[in-house]
């Protein structure tokens, strides 16, 4: 009909979140991220399920929680992380592994941006004035937001090849 | 069932699951919030000196007047084996006064310079491993080596004193009040400030 703008099986073509949602239904993108966020996240939670001290040491360097509540979080969150990695490798609870992961890494990033905003090394929890100190930190941050994007990424594919996520849609 | 229920509620699954995992495994295996006692915690062979052994590390208040003296000074800890000995602001001042003890500061070299205990040592924690001893010079093993660094939430003291301890000090202290405790009861500094 006249007026009306060119569409793709429901995307509208030009529509800013047409390229997304294409990038998002492509099979092989969404398999190549699954497995490279899924095993990053098993990875990195193998480690820290062994030695939960040494985690926990890690999570007191960015000085927010007490050494009390920094075990608790050591002994709890590589398993859920496990978890999270395990079900985007296998599919199963996917839309929810994705999103949890996305959430955090989300505050993951927020609390590596809280150290920085003290000026604290978290390499260590110090206090510093030193500005290399500070690169290590940016670039975990740099780090997480990718990995935030690739896991929200992941999230919408799952809905878009269901059918539950048609950006640029008119409805009548 | 991806169908069956929402993302929210999978995440939500996905949380308790592995929570109640965590709590089982660490339950089992003593690790955790359920260890006993921080052996391999950092290389140390676990908390003296009445510090609890749950939940983690408990330092000393940084404030050392609401907190209990720390035990004297000693070269040995509990059991009689070497051992990092966390020390209060009094024993610091004392081995300070007594001009028999080495200070070592474990902070970034900048924060060094700025301000650091007067005759403290410039040793950061992270010190490569092949220039470690040569920033200790000729200083004898069995002499008395305090590390601090800005204050009770910081690790690298502790991290140096391990390390100190692995090239062969004998008799290393830990001043978890730092840097801020000493300018704060405007104890000797010297430096840029």
């Amino acid at each position: 009909m006249a007026g009306e703008q060119p569409s793709d099986g429901g995307i509208q073509v030009g529509h800013p979140g047409a390229v997304w949602a294409r990038l998002a239904s492509s099979r092989l993108i969404t398999v190549v991220g699954r497995l490279v966020l899924g095993i990053l996240f098993v990875w990195a939670a193998v480690g820290k399920i062994e030695d939960p001290g040494v985690f926990a040491a890690s999570i007191e360097n960015y000085r927010i929680v007490n050494p009390a509540v920094a075990m608790i979080i050591a002994s709890i969150l590589p398993w859920i992380e496990l978890l999270c990695g395990l079900c985007i490798l296998s599919g199963a609870l996917r839309p929810g592994a994705t999103l949890l992961a996305a959430a955090m890494l989300m505050i993951f990033t927020l609390a590596i941006l809280s150290a920085l905003a003290r000026g604290l090394d978290i390499t260590c929890g110090c206090l510093t004035q030193d500005a290399d100190a500070s690169k290590i930190g940016w670039t975990k941050v740099v780090e997480n937001l990718v990995l935030t994007v690739l896991a929200v990424f992941l999230t919408t594919s799952r809905l878009c090849r269901c059918g539950g996520y048609r950006p640029g849609l008119r409805m009548k | 069932m991806t169908r069956r229920y929402g993302p929210l509620v999978q995440a939500t699954m996905i949380v308790v699951v592995g929570s109640l995992l965590g709590v089982g495994y660490n339950a089992v295996t003593n690790k955790g919030m359920f260890s006993s006692q921080q052996a391999g915690y950092r290389g140390w062979e676990g908390l003296r000196d009445g510090r609890s052994s749950q939940g983690g590390v408990s330092r000393p208040a940084a404030d050392s007047s609401d907190s209990p003296e720390g035990k004297p000074v000693s070269s040995h800890g509990s059991n009689g084996s070497t051992s990092p000995v966390p020390i209060s602001r009094g024993d610091a001042v004392a081995l300070f006064d007594s001009g028999c003890a080495v200070f070592v500061d474990a902070r970034h070299k900048i924060d060094y310079d700025l301000g650091h205990i007067r005759g403290a040592i410039s040793l950061p924690a992270k010190t490569p491993a092949e220039e470690f001893l040569s920033r200790l010079g000729d200083i004898p093993k069995e002499v008395a080596v305090v590390t601090y660094c800005d204050g009770a939430e910081c690790n690298s003291s502790l991290d140096l004193a391990v390390r100190l301890e692995k090239a062969g000090f004998t008799n290393v202290k830990v001043f978890f009040g730092g840097w801020n405790e000493w300018q704060v009861n405007s104890l000797p500094t010297e430096g840029s400030k």
